[in-house]
């Protein structure tokens, strides 16, 4: 986690800031006490003394300036002390200020550095994840991570680091003077550290547990959202709002439980913290008492002593803050770096080469895949497509259609077996360049929030506007385009919600066609649109399928019957394989299939 | 809620006082944890006053007065002092977390239920991963400043009253020149806290275009993997990430201002009562005791100060968030 700011050279910068401001900051009890020692001894008639303590350094600085001052301005010198000594004060403040500026803004900027690294390196993860990482994760978790958990870590950069230097810098600088000041009151005063200290890891410990929860609960929170607005419509199409409500209710139920065990512990050793330290004050203060009251020592002394005390209270107490914060922190980090470590199991392989214009003949050879390396979910599948044929892949639900569509452009890798484009294994191949080759129109394309032309020209950049209208045209989209307000240039609401399925569909066709690629895959499993949209896309598709070596998966009874051969895919392996006359007069499956569908579509009638 | 659409509508002006009214709504919605919690506030503050002035007394009374009986006598009764502070606060702040967390979930699911009525021409507009960021994110921020806002604004302003009378009580006239430094004090953090409301906005802004890009990008995994778009969508990601820094390295600017500005304010208010208390010590006319203790309720004087307008900053960055 250090190794993203660590690099930084501002790092040292604001190390060598805190030294000098925690420096100044011990300078102000000391002044304070002298005052009091000084006006105290005058008022009982006594002489204009100076207490010899740690800081001679200010006392060079500010005996002469007194002097000086003294005379310009006809006073005492007893008043002449008072005031530069009490004004030194906000000349100190002054420059610790200006320092402390200084070392907050660029321990912001080193902060926002580290974040900034780490979302990019968090995308650049994402980017190279296959598809078995996000069959895995919930976008909600994900985006709960990459905002919430990156903040947290923001924060502990800024904030946390920058006060654990402080504060045990401060803890040595004041213990130094303290001693210097009085060594037996000092031994008093420090009792309570120990107990402190006690108090403060106790409470770490019983609260890092539950940090990771309560990060994970709210990730859970997030993820439900997330889901019910992304299918908002299916939530209203069903009706289920009210079993909606009710399950993001007990997730935000269960996170306040959780955060209610956590509040009891925090309200009960926060003030704890306090009235420790309290003791110490009162130690101070009885034990100084009696010193001064047997002469040991004055009560300046004793004033320094308790203003260094409770400078100190601050930062110790900030110490709970921290460790709580460190812990929290170091759940938060576990949660990104999962993400920025997670392997990636699709990968280029050393040396692989660039895979160079294609006839575009697919070959599977004794092809096995499993998503979890138990189940087989496609089982020796054998396939020989040549350039330019079209192969129709049928099945039930679950029989590993879609599974052999996605191995084909290494979405998922093959677990036994091979696949091979014009005779080459596409795991020797860099995927980039394997995917040139590849257009791929899924029934539910995701369309950006952006305009309709960079939608469509997405596979090809600078696409010309000819060129996108042509693909606009062939894939039958062009008249809508056209009349919209502002054409080509009109952006789509997000995640298409503006655009009809069958819209939808042909914006993705015509992306498909820009790209023109020599491998098409299809996943056009499940339409259900009007017979009119049917009747354009089935137009649109007519025209993408020509001289390209295509996979379709479909069930319209036009695109099985012109392709040229069909495989009927039964519990992940291939069941029948022939053309729809072959496959009829074996009347086996796909014969049984055949009469479903036209009995569907026609009412029985044929 | 209604009304909220694009980004644009992070510039919205709504008046503050209608959207607090309406956050305080919710608190009264558990009527009696928050009314307990108003007076533990009122014992805890009144108890939390006491130490500085005992302290004088300690010092006047006992140690110049050599009587070391007397001193041992106000030791215990520091000791009962700082256990019933304790006991308070921990009252306190089991009692403000309660509800704050409470609150937390009230809103959410409002919010939630606000949601599922929505016709879905909303859902048209807007981009599921800025309706995501405001109802979790942002819902937590409001709570915050509920349970450590208003709260700590009740405990601050009669902790102030609390200071001032005692000031006036021990000294008239030293206050008097110590208050002085008030209306500086309340007019940097006047203009201070408009140019935070602005950056904090931009802030706000920035970090919900890097939610929505990565949940778009999420969704469309497939498409731009299928397109090879790896390295644009990195470059465009990078941009919108780029963009938060900047505005999060501006905010920082703003913020890094604050505590040295309210140290060097404690500094003079101190410089005031060393240089005109001092010389009265020096004169005779005024004690040690009374002039350390003036001291420290200066210090702490300040400390509520700076919580009230760290409350007015929560409330701007709350109110950008409602």
């Amino acid at each position: 986690m250090m190794g993203y700011i660590l690099p930084y050279w501002e790092l040292k910068a604001i190390m060598a800031l805190i030294v000098v401001t925690t420096v100044l900051s011990v300078l102000t009890p000391a002044i304070v006490g002298d005052i009091v020692d000084m006006v105290e001894s005058i008022a009982s008639g006594g002489e204009v003394g100076v207490g010899g303590g740690v800081e001679d350094l200010a006392y060079i600085v500010l005996l002469p300036v007194s002097r000086w001052l003294a005379g310009a301005a006809a006073m005492g010198l007893d008043y002449g002390m008072l005031l530069v000594f009490s004004f030194s004060l906000i000349v100190i403040a002054a420059l610790d200020g200006v320092l402390t500026y200084a070392e907050r803004y660029i321990s912001t900027v080193v902060s926002q550095k580290a974040s900034f690294d780490m979302r990019n390196a968090m995308y650049n993860s994402l980017l190279d994840q296959s598809f078995s990482f996000y069959d895995q994760q919930r976008t909600g978790q994900l985006m709960a991570r990459a905002t919430g958990d990156v903040n947290m870590l923001e924060r502990f950069f800024d904030m946390g680091f920058r006060q654990a230097v402080n504060t045990v810098l401060l803890l040595a600088m004041v213990f130094y003077s303290m001693v210097i000041l009085n060594w037996e009151l000092t031994l008093v005063s420090m009792i309570v550290v120990p107990f402190l200290f006690a108090a403060t890891l106790a409470y770490s410990r019983m609260v890092s547990p539950m940090w990771r929860e309560v990060r994970e609960q709210f990730g859970v929170i997030t993820s439900v959202l997330q889901e019910n607005l992304t299918g908002v419509r299916v939530v209203r199409g069903f009706s289920r709002e009210d079993y909606e409500e009710h399950k993001f209710s007990v997730e935000c139920l269960k996170y306040f439980d959780i955060n209610i065990v956590m509040v009891k512990i925090r309200s009960f050793f926060m003030p704890l913290a306090t009235l420790i330290s309290s003791v110490g004050l009162v130690a101070v203060l009885w034990y100084g008492g009696n010193q001064v009251i047997s002469g040991a020592m004055s009560i300046g002394s004793v004033v320094a002593f308790y203003l260094y005390l409770t400078r100190l209270m601050g930062p110790v107490r900030m110490l709970g803050f921290i460790t709580s914060m460190f812990v929290r922190s170091n759940a938060a980090a576990e949660r990104v770096f999962e993400i920025v470590d997670a392997e990636v199991d699709v990968h280029d392989k050393e040396g692989a080469s660039e895979l160079k214009a294609v006839e575009g003949r697919v070959t599977f050879e004794d092809a096995w895949f499993s998503y979890d390396g138990k189940n087989m979910v496609l089982k020796d599948i054998n396939l020989d497509v040549q350039p330019g044929q079209t192969v129709a892949i049928l099945g039930a639900t679950g029989s590993g259609k879609s599974s052999i569509i996605n191995l084909i452009p290494r979405f998922y890798d093959v677990t036994r077996g091979s696949i091979k484009v014009d005779g080459v294994d596409i795991r020797d191949v860099t995927i980039k360049s394997l995917r040139k080759h590849i257009g791929i129109v899924r029934q539910d394309p995701f369309i950006f929030s952006t305009t309709l032309r960079e939608n469509i020209s997405y596979g090809v950049e600078d696409a010309a506007l000819d060129k996108i209208k042509e693909a606009a045209a062939q894939a039958k989209i062009d008249e809508f385009i056209e009349g919209l307000p502002d054409g080509y240039n009109t952006k789509v609401g997000e995640r298409g919600v503006t655009l009809s399925g069958g819209q939808k569909q042909r914006v993705a066709i015509a992306r498909a066609l820009l790209k023109n690629p020599r491998i098409l895959i299809l996943d056009d499993s499940t339409s259900s649109v009007d017979t009119q949209t049917e009747y354009e896309i089935q137009q649109a598709l007519d025209e993408l399928l020509e001289n390209r070596t295509t996979f379709i998966i479909t069930q319209r009874l036009s695109s099985i019957k012109k392709a040229d051969y069909i495989i009927v895919l039964e519990d992940g392996a291939i069941a029948e394989k022939g053309t729809h006359d072959e496959l009829m007069g074996r009347g086996g499956i796909y014969h049984k299939l055949y009469q479903t569908q036209v009995e569907a579509v026609t009412g029985g009638d044929l | 809620m209604e009304h909220w659409a694009g980004d644009d509508d992070y510039d919205r002006e709504t008046p503050d006082v209608l959207l607090m009214r309406r956050m305080l709504g919710y608190v009264t919605r558990h009527r009696r944890k928050s009314l307990t919690l108003f007076a533990v506030l009122l014992v805890s503050t009144v108890v939390s006053l006491l130490p500085p002035y005992m302290i004088s007394l300690a010092i006047d009374e006992y140690i110049t007065k050599l009587d070391t009986e007397g001193l041992l006598l106000i030791g215990g009764a520091f000791v009962v002092v700082y256990i019933l502070i304790f006991v308070t606060q921990y009252a306190n702040r089991y009692l403000i977390e309660w509800l704050g967390s409470r609150l937390e979930y009230d809103l959410r699911m409002d919010m939630f239920r606000h949601l599922q009525q929505l016709g879905l021409g909303f859902y048209a507009k807007q981009e599921v991963g800025n309706v995501v960021s405001r109802a979790t994110n942002d819902v937590e921020k409001i709570t915050e400043l509920v349970s450590t806002g208003i709260a700590s604004v009740i405990a601050d302003l009669f902790t102030l009253l609390g200071i001032i009378l005692i000031m006036l009580y021990m000294n008239w006239w030293l206050s008097l020149i110590t208050f002085s430094i008030i209306p500086v004090m309340f007019l940097f953090l006047f203009l201070w806290g408009k140019r935070v409301r602005k950056v904090y906005r931009e802030t706000r802004k920035t970090i919900a275009s890097v939610s929505a890009k990565m949940e778009e990008s999420v969704s469309g995994m497939k498409e731009i993997q299928s397109f090879s778009r790896e390295s644009q969508t990195r470059e465009e990601f990078q941009q919108v990430n780029r963009n938060n820094m900047d505005a999060n390295v501006q905010a920082g600017q703003v913020m890094s201002a604050f505590w040295p500005a309210v140290n060097v304010f404690t500094a003079v208010g101190n410089f005031l009562v060393l240089w005109f208390g001092g010389a009265a010590v020096m004169r005779g006319e005024l004690s040690v005791g009374i002039l350390f203790g003036f001291m420290n309720y200066v210090n702490r004087f300040f400390t509520p100060v700076q919580d009230l307008s760290m409350f007015w900053n929560q409330v701007q960055s709350a109110l950008a968030a409602a």
